[in-house]
């Protein structure tokens, strides 16, 4: 689903989807972004991200108990207008997901847009890993044009489709599983020189 | 705009229940969809959550209908609306026809799924997992242990190999140790060196920092590294103890061994089933919260279809009870033209039919009775007419003598205004009028419960005094047929004037008399005086003359009484001949002028003429009859002031000739006035009557003559005394004398019709001939 149609729209594809209510939730989100870093290189723009992703106990739990978690990073490079949505011009979206594997008791990271995945012993080095994001290529360059500013955005948020059937309707009113971030937002014009 | 609004909510209104209907529609559709998801593995990401966003939208939908529905029956149901009440206990019964099994069954169903859950999970078996994973780990032991050893052999070999070489030497010990894969990691572990069995891979897969650590520190490392494939490998991270950077850091060796793909295949199916097992375990609360959830879906759409359904049918139910209760409506205002439409064959079709036929029944007999209303409003009309112009008055009185209503003649007749009379009763009225009192006296004591039986009358003459003269009335009073109620209907009283009748009768019967009195007595007569007088011619010479003077007076007075009697029957005579008199054209003003002038040399009484008219009075008349008749007046008037004298001056008679105009007709008026002291009051009223005189010698016919003459030229004569109506009394000649004296008025219609009077009402009000 995609939520950067503009703000009607999204509510209401949110409304009739049943998300309405995380986005709701998404006030008081747990994870933040500490900081993102753009630059244009061989014609092409890369992000570098740094979240700061943070577990509830319970969702610890339910790590342990074989449930994995799908992260979805989400960034866009728009142009903001003043009366009218604002015109996207780059758009990417990475999906993470962290597990817990029981017979070698490992945390796995895996990242299905580069089907890369890591192994660590210990949760927080999964969960650190999770939250570097380096040298991600939004796209080519030149589709940024020649707009005198761009904003970027970006968050995360938990991907309540690709939990357990059971646990999504929680997952959607639930303080705990609110893994989602607000929307980052920076200015990009010192960047793409 | 409210014409556009109306339609849009009779819009809305009526595409309300189609709505609704494929709403639960796909209320359904989707509750099975979302059990479905609940068995289903793969499914379309966000299909569930999809589902139950929109199951919920359609439920919410339905509750605003059927809390619409609810809002207007409780309005209906206190404004009183016809059906409202029945709709209430419909819905009522409905809902709690449906509630109660769907009750049941959520229950039911709700212990089912929980306890169901439930049992899925067995102690035995969740520890039988844990030990399956424990033997699954304790099966890799010894290859872990001696892929550590191979790695520490490893290691010890390459420690001394140089930098330069050192890609070859590990590529060849990593040959003799079976390793999959070997890297040397450096200084901030960059890869210093690597091999492996996969010349496709370019990156070798790196170990994590918490294992790096570990073997910087001086400590093997070995663990389990399922991969991202999910094929395990073991991954064993040794210390290089003589580390050849400058910077002096450890390097480590990492290696990686495959397992037996047996025993990779048994393991991966341990993990998998292990995981299962434990998210169901984790997952089943939720998992009950889930299905508790569409269960409650699924009531709550059971519930609402209900109510809805059960409003429909309640709607559908009562539709034609509503249309019935508003059509019986219409009918109690007097509307029978309404037709229910008839569009259901059952019960309540039949009743519409039949409540259809009564309403054209009754629209039937209303339409007749309305024209027997007409019929006999026309015959009241008729009967009403006909009663206004008798000239019978007709009064009609209820069973206590109050007057209900009466024709015009009865008023004329009785000489009552209409409001006094048709506002009171036959005693008031007799109350307030003293010369009524005879009708009272003979009626009063027959009404009530004395009054006639119906079918007969009562009938009595009465004579009566009022202002315009003695009446007698001949009075029916007969029993109308009773009304239904307990009392009589009340009587019709018929009053007729019969006054004129008797005078005729009397008239008539005087004709008579005098007509036989005359025959019978003129013929001796005429021998008597022969007799007499043969006697004195024949017997009076030759007698003495003591006896000459007897038989002289004796005879004399015979001739004398029998030329007497003779005038007197001639008189008789005159008055019963019966009435031919030649009409012609003449001018009353002269009849009169010469005729009064006649009197010219009457000393004892002075007759004179007044003309109010300047020019002719042409009449249809007998001129000797008219001459007769004012001579007849004008001896009248004489011989009253000669033996009963006048009230002042001089006896004096006067004539007076005017045109007076009445309603329309023009009419010649003839009085003759007099000063004298007018009419006795007793004979006021039979003056014209024959023999009615009051001088011992007079016949009486003077008067009654002058009456025929007057009705023989088709006139009116009445008799009047000046004093009692002076404002009557506005002739010249009633002026000349003061308003004194008698006065006889004659009417004579003109002959053109045409008139040219000078105005003034004709005013002989009293003493009606």
């Amino acid at each position: 689903m995609n939520r950067a149609r503009g703000p009607l729209l999204g509510w209401l594809l949110a409304l009739v989807a049943g998300v309405g209510v995380g986005a709701w939730g998404a006030a008081n989100a747990e994870s933040r972004v500490i900081d993102v870093h753009a630059e244009v290189r061989e014609e092409s723009v890369f992000l570098d991200a740094d979240l700061a992703v943070r577990l509830d106990d319970r969702v610890i739990e339910a790590l342990r108990n074989s449930i994995a978690l799908n992260l979805l990073v989400e960034a866009e490079l728009v142009e903001p207008r003043e009366w009218l949505w604002d015109r996207r011009l780059l758009a990417g979206q990475r999906a993470l997901r962290l597990e817990y594997h029981a017979l070698s008791r490992t945390w796995m990271v895996t990242d299905l847009t580069a089907r890369e995945t890591h192994t660590f012993s210990n949760l927080a080095g999964a969960v650190e890993s999770l939250s570097r994001i380096r040298a991600w290529r939004l796209g080519p360059s030149e589709a940024l044009g020649d707009e005198p500013r761009v904003l970027g955005k970006l968050r995360v948020r938990l991907d309540i489709n690709k939990l357990p059937l059971p646990l999504r309707v929680p997952a959607l009113v639930r303080d705990d599983w609110d893994l989602g971030s607000d929307w980052f937002l920076w200015g990009l014009a010192e960047e793409r020189r | 705009m409210s014409r556009a609004g109306g339609r849009l909510q009779r819009w809305v209104r009526r595409a309300v229940a189609p709505i609704s209907g494929m709403v639960v529609v796909l209320l359904l559709v989707l509750l099975y969809l979302v059990s479905d998801s609940l068995r289903a593995v793969d499914q379309p990401e966000g299909l569930f959550l999809a589902l139950l966003g929109i199951s919920a939208l359609g439920l919410l939908f339905l509750a605003l209908v059927v809390l619409s529905h609810i809002v207007r029956l409780i309005r209906d149901y206190r404004r009183g609306t016809p059906g409202a009440r029945l709709t209430a206990r419909l819905v009522v019964t409905f809902v709690v026809l449906s509630v109660v099994p769907v009750a049941i069954v959520f229950y039911f169903s709700l212990t089912f799924v929980q306890r169901g859950i439930d049992s899925w999970f067995d102690v035995q078996v969740e520890q039988a997992m844990t030990d399956a994973l424990s033997l699954s780990q304790m099966a890799f032991d010894g290859r872990m242990r001696q892929a550590l050893e191979e790695t520490q052999r490893a290691a010890d070999e390459l420690r001394d190999g140089s930098s330069d070489l050192i890609a070859l030497e590990l590529s060849r010990v990593r040959r003799t140790t079976g390793a999959q894969e070997m890297t040397i990691l450096g200084q901030r572990n960059l890869i210093v060196a690597s091999s492996s069995d996969d010349a496709t891979s370019i990156v070798p897969a790196r170990a994590d920092e918490t294992a790096l650590a570990h073997a910087r520190s001086g400590r093997d490392f070995i663990g389990l590294d399922p991969g991202g494939d999910g094929n395990l490998q073991i991954r064993v991270v040794v210390p290089m103890e003589a580390g050849l950077t400058s910077e002096g850091g450890k390097r480590v060796l990492q290696a990686l061994y495959d397992v037996p793909d047996n025993a990779n295949e048994l393991s991966k199916s341990v993990q998998s089933a292990y995981n299962d097992y434990r998210e169901l375990v984790y997952l089943h609360t939720s998992l009950k919260q889930t299905f508790s959830l569409a269960l409650t879906l699924a009531l709550l759409l059971s519930l609402l279809t209900a109510v809805w359904l059960a409003f429909l049918a309640a709607r559908r139910l009562l539709s034609p009870i509503r249309e019935l209760a508003a059509g019986t409506q219409a009918v109690a205002e007097g509307d029978y033209s309404l037709r229910l439409p008839v569009d259901r064959r059952d019960d309540l079709g039949q009743l519409v039919q039949s409540f259809n036929t009564m309403t054209a029944r009754v629209r039937r007999a209303h339409d007749v009775m309305r024209e027997l209303q007409e019929l006999a409003d026309k015959e009241r009309d008729y009967l009403d007419t006909v009663i206004q112009h008798l000239s019978s008055g007709v009064l009609t009185l209820s069973f206590d003598g109050r007057i209900i209503s009466g024709n015009s003649a009865a008023q004329q007749i009785l000489g009552v205004a209409s409001d006094e009379l048709f506002e009171g009763s036959l005693q008031g009225i007799c109350r307030e009028h003293a010369s009524l009192q005879p009708l009272c006296e003979a009626f009063l004591d027959r009404l009530g419960a004395d009054g006639p039986p119906p079918g007969e009358t009562v009938e009595a003459q009465v004579r009566i005094m009022n202002g315009s003269g003695r009446k007698v009335l001949l009075a029916r009073l007969a029993a109308l047929p009773p009304d239904g109620d307990v009392e009589a209907g009340g009587y019709v009283m018929v009053l007729e004037d019969v006054t004129a009748l008797i005078q005729a009768q009397r008239d008539a019967a005087w004709s008579e008399v005098a007509r036989r009195l005359a025959h019978e007595i003129k013929n001796p007569l005429t021998p008597i005086g022969l007799s007499a007088e043969r006697l004195r011619r024949r017997i009076l010479p030759q007698l003495d003359e003591g006896h000459a003077p007897i038989l002289d007076r004796a005879t004399s007075t015979i001739i004398s009484q029998v030329d007497a009697m003779k005038q007197m029957v001639n008189e008789f005579a005159d008055y019963a001949r019966s009435p031919r008199a030649q009409l012609e054209r003449l001018d009353l003003r002269a009849v009169a002028r010469e005729t009064v002038e006649l009197y010219r040399g009457n000393t004892s009484v002075k007759v004179r003429y007044v003309a109010e008219t300047e020019g002719p009075v042409w009449i249809e008349g007998d001129a000797n009859r008219l001459r007769q008749l004012l001579h007849n007046l004008i001896r009248n008037a004489s011989q009253a002031l000669h033996e009963r004298g006048t009230a002042d001056g001089a006896p004096l008679v006067l004539v007076d000739l005017r045109v007076v105009g009445e309603a329309g007709h023009c009419l010649a008026e003839l009085v003759v006035a007099d000063n004298g002291p007018g009419f006795p009051a007793e004979m006021l009223d039979r003056l014209f009557e024959p023999y009615a005189t009051t001088r011992p010698k007079g016949s009486g016919l003077g008067l009654a003559i002058v009456k025929k003459i007057a009705e023989e030229h088709a006139g009116a004569v009445h008799a009047w005394n000046a004093v009692e109506h002076p404002a009557a009394d506005d002739t010249a000649a009633g002026q000349r004398l003061a308003n004194h004296g008698a006065r006889v008025t004659i009417r004579l219609p003109l002959e053109s019709g045409s008139c040219r009077a000078r105005g003034g009402e004709p005013n002989g009000k009293t003493g009606i001939s």
